[in-house]
C-alpha cells in the first residue's frame, strides 16, 4: 500500500501546526491506484485463506473517506437506536480496505440490532445493483452503532460475528458511537475480529481502558478475550483532498456555531448518573477489601489477627491490580474523560461569548 | 469558454439549496473509482441527489450513482429501471428523503446535460443540477462545484429548457462535521492522542482565523470604498452595516442567567472530578502503606513464630507507629 493515500493532504493551518514531514502527493495515479478494483488480484490475495491458520491474521483496516462518513452520519441518524449497514471492500495482505459502506433497513432497539430476512434481501439486492455503477468490491463486513456505550462487541455481536467469520470470510465488524463522536469531538469507531470458538488467546496487556455503563459492563466483561481489535487508518483519493481543504472554506462556521455543551446536555447528565452507580459499587468494593477495613479496625486483636494472616494473599491482590486497575482508579478516569470535555465545551462558549457578545461592550 | 445553455437571466426562484459534504465526497468517490477503473481522465459519471424539499428549502442529503449508455451521437440515456428500484431501496433506509435533482461531472452544462435534464423531468418537476469539475479541484480556490435550475427561455422565438445558476451553502450536521473533520485531519488526530484539548483548541483556531480573515476582507473594502479607490455599492454596504449592528449578538437577561448555569455545571463537574481523584489517590496511598505495613509484621513477628491469629493484642499500636514511619 502506498503511504501518499493515507497520509493526505491536511487542512492549511494544519500543515503548518504539523511541521512539514507530510508532503502532498501530486500524482493521482499513484494516489487513487487503490481507488481500482481488479478481481484477478482479489483472487489471488484470498487465495490459500490465510486467514484461516493465523486467527490474528488481519491487523489493519483503512476505511476510505465516503465510508466514514457515511457510518458515522448513519450511526448519528438513528439517535438512541442500534442502526446497521454493511461495508464493501477488498483486502491487501493483513490490511482489510473498507471501500464504501451503505446502511440496511433493519429495526433496531436500544441494545440489540440484528439481521433478519428483509435485512437480507435487501443487501443482495443492493449488493448486485450497485455492481453496475462500478462499485465492484464485495461485501467485506458489517457496522452497528453503539448509542453513548462505547465501541466493543457484545455477546449477541460476537456470536453474529463468529457466524460470518466462518461462512463470509474475509469478514469484518466495526462498531462506531455517534453519542460518544459528539461529545468528545472525535469519530469513536472500532474495527473487530472475533477468533475460532476454541482459540485461547495469548495473555495480551489488557488494550486501553474504555469506560463502558455498569448495565453493560457484564457483558463486556464476558466477551473481551474472544476478539480483537484492529488498527483503523482512513484514505482519500486526491481530489477528495483537494475538495475537503476547498470545503472548510465553507462548513468553518459550522465549528463556531455549534455549541457541544447544549447538544452533549443529556448524554453527559446519563454518564453522570452511571458515573454515580461506578462510584458506590467503588465504595462497597473497597470497603470489603483490606484496605481501609485495615486502617480503621486496625486498634484491635482483629486487625493484628488480619494483618497477619492476610499478608500473603495481600500481596498477590496488589500484583493482579497493578494490571488491572482498581474500581476507583476506573471512576477516576471516567469523571476525568466527562470532565475535559465539558471543560471544553465550556471553553467554546467563553470564546464565543468574547466573540461576538462583548465587541461592542469593549468598545464604548 | 460560456456555455449556450446556461442562461444569464438573474436567478429569482428564491430556492435556497443546502448540500452536505457526504454529496460531494460521494460525487468525488464516483468519478474516482471510474477513472481508475476506466484509465480514462475524461469520464462522466452521472448519479442522483436525495434529500428534503420544504416549501423553499431544499436541502441535499445523499446521492446514489447512476448508469447510463452514451450514444454515438454523443446522447445519453440514463437507465430510468435502475433509477426507480435504487430510489425505492433507499426509501426503506430513510424514508424522508425524495429525489430533488441530479449530478454529473463537466468543465460546464451541454446540450447533452439539458437532455438528460429533460429525462429527469418524470419523477421531479423542477429537478436541481449539480456539476462538479474535478479538474478544476486543484487549482480553484473556491469549490469547484455549480448547481443549476432550470428554466423555460424562448430563444428565436422556441421555447427552449435553459440551466440558471444558483447559489448554494454548504451545511453539514454535528456528527458529519466530526467524521469530515476526522478524515481531512487524520493524521493530526492520530498524532495526538494524548490530550484532546490541543485538538480542539486547534480547531477553534483555525475557525477564528477564518473569521478574521472575512472580517478582515469587509474592512478593507469599506476602507477603499472610504479612499475613493472602489466604487460604492449601497447594497454591500447595507449589508456590512447590519452585520455590525447586530453585535452584540445576545445580550439580555436570560441568555447571561442561562450562560452562568451552565459554566456553574461545569465547574461542579470539575470540582467534582478533582475530589474523585483525590479519593482515588488516598485510596491507592493507603493501599501501598498496608502492603508495606504486611511486609514489615511478616518480617518483624513472622520470624519469631507469631503466627496467624496468634498475636492476640500484641498489634494494638501498630497502625499509628507505622504512620509515623512510613510517613517522611
Amino acid at each position: 500500500m502506498d503511504d501518499g493515500t493515507g497520509s493526505g493532504v491536511g487542512v492549511d493551518a494544519l500543515r503548518k501546526t504539523n511541521g512539514s514531514a507530510r508532503q502532498q502527493t501530486t500524482d493521482p495515479a499513484v494516489t487513487d491506484a487503490v481507488f481500482k478494483f481488479d478481481n484477478a488480484e482479489q483472487q489471488r490475495a484470498m487465495q490459500g485463506r490465510p486467514w484461516t491458520k493465523d486467527p490474528h491474521y488481519f491487523k489493519k483496516v483503512r476505511i476510505s473517506a465516503v465510508a466514514l462518513i457515511k457510518m458515522v452520519m448513519h450511526a448519528r441518524s438513528g439517535g438512541a437506536l442500534e442502526v446497521m449497514g454493511l461495508m464493501q471492500g477488498k483486502v491487501n495482505g493483513d490490511t482489510m480496505l473498507v471501500m464504501d459502506s451503505f446502511a440496511l433497513p433493519v429495526e433496531g432497539t436500544e441494545t440489540r440490532v440484528n439481521a433478519q430476512a428483509e435485512g437480507y434481501e435487501y443487501m443482495v439486492q443492493y449488493l448486485d445493483k450497485v455492481k453496475e455503477v462500478g462499485r465492484l468490491e464485495n461485501a467485506i463486513g458489517w457496522y452497528h452503532s453503539h448509542p453513548g456505550y462505547g465501541c466493543w462487541l457484545s455477546g449477541i455481536d460476537v456470536s453474529t460475528q463468529m457466524l460470518n467469520q466462518q461462512f463470509q470470510e474475509p469478514w469484518l465488524a466495526v462498531v462506531i458511537d455517534p453519542n460518544r463522536t459528539i461529545s468528545s469531538g472525535k469519530v469513536e469507531i472500532g474495527a473487530f475480529r472475533t477468533y475460532p470458538k476454541d482459540y485461547r488467546p495469548p495473555d495480551e496487556p489488557t488494550s486501553e481502558y474504555q469506560s463502558i455503563p455498569l448495565s453493560k459492563i457484564e457483558d463486556f466483561g464476558v466477551h473481551v478475550k474472544s476478539y480483537y481489535q484492529l488498527e483503523i487508518s482512513t484514505f482519500k483519493s486526491s481530489l477528495d483532498a483537494h475538495l475537503l481543504d476547498l470545503l472548510w472554506n465553507k462548513y468553518w462556521v459550522n465549528t463556531l456555531s455549534s455549541s457541544p455543551l447544549i447538544t452533549n446536555r443529556p448524554f453527559r447528565s446519563r454518564q453522570i448518573l452511571d458515573l454515580a452507580e461506578k462510584l458506590e459499587q467503588a465504595e462497597s468494593s473497597i470497603s470489603q477489601h483490606g484496605g481501609f477495613g485495615g486502617m480503621g479496625g486496625g486498634g484491635g486483636s482483629r486487625g493484628g489477627a488480619m494483618y497477619a494472616g492476610g499478608a500473603s494473599s495481600s500481596s498477590a491482590g496488589e500484583s493482579k491490580e497493578k494490571k488491572e486497575e482498581g474500581p476507583l482508579a476506573k471512576v477516576n478516569k471516567d469523571s476525568f474523560k466527562i470532565t475535559s470535555e465539558a471543560a471544553h465545551g465550556l471553553i467554546s462558549q467563553m470564546l464565543k461569548d468574547v466573540l461576538f457578545n462583548t465587541a461592542v461592550a469593549g468598545r464604548e | 469558454m460560456q456555455s449556450d445553455v446556461v442562461s444569464e437571466a438573474p436567478n429569482n426562484s428564491g430556492l435556497n439549496v443546502t448540500l452536505h459534504p457526504l454529496v460531494i465526497m460521494n460525487m468525488s468517490d464516483h468519478w474516482t473509482r471510474t477513472r481508475a477503473q476506466n484509465h480514462d481522465a475524461s469520464v462522466t459519471v452521472y448519479g442522483a441527489l436525495l434529500g428534503i424539499q420544504s416549501g423553499r428549502e431544499i436541502e441535499v442529503f445523499n446521492s446514489f450513482e447512476l448508469p447510463h449508455v452514451a450514444a454515438p451521437d454523443g446522447i445519453v440515456t440514463i437507465d430510468k429501471n435502475y433509477f426507480v428500484t435504487k430510489q425505492e431501496q433507499f426509501r426503506q433506509v430513510f424514508k424522508d428523503y425524495d429525489f430533488l435533482g441530479w449530478y454529473s461531472t463537466g468543465a460546464w452544462p451541454t446540450r447533452s446535460d439539458i437532455n438528460v435534464h429533460n429525462q429527469f423531468l418524470a419523477f421531479n418537476e423542477s429537478p436541481l443540477f449539480a456539476q462538479l469539475n474535478p479538474h478544476l479541484a486543484a487549482t480553484s480556490r473556491d469549490l469547484p462545484l455549480t448547481v443549476y435550475e432550470s428554466v423555460m427561455d424562448l430563444v428565436n422565438g422556441a421555447p427552449q429548457t435553459m440551466f440558471v445558476r444558483s447559489t448554494y451553502r454548504v451545511e453539514t450536521g454535528e456528527a458529519e462535521r466530526i467524521a469530515v473533520d476526522h478524515v481531512a485531519k487524520a493524521v493530526a488526530a492520530e498524532a495526538s492522542e494524548g490530550s484532546g484539548l490541543i485538538a480542539h483548541l486547534i480547531s477553534q483556531r483555525n475557525a477564528i482565523k477564518m473569521l478574521q480573515t472575512r472580517i478582515r476582507l469587509l474592512y478593507q473594502y469599506v476602507q477603499d470604498v472610504q479612499n475613493g479607490t472602489l466604487p460604492r455599492d449601497h447594497n454591500l454596504l447595507r449589508q456590512i452595516s447590519s452585520l455590525c449592528n447586530r453585535l452584540p449578538t445576545v445580550d439580555g437577561q436570560e441568555f447571561r442567567k442561562e450562560f452562568l448555569t451552565d459554566q456553574n455545571d461545569v465547574l461542579l463537574i470539575a470540582y467534582l472530578a478533582a475530589l474523585t481523584k483525590g479519593a482515588a489517590d488516598v485510596n491507592s496511598l493507603v493501599e501501598r502503606f498496608n502492603v508495606a505495613g504486611s511486609e514489615r509484621v511478616r518480617r518483624l513477628f513472622g520470624a519469631k513464630g507469631v503466627g496467624g491469629g496468634g498475636g492476640q493484642g500484641s498489634f494494638s499500636g501498630f497502625p499509628t507507629s507505622m504512620m509515623g514511619m512510613g510517613l517522611p
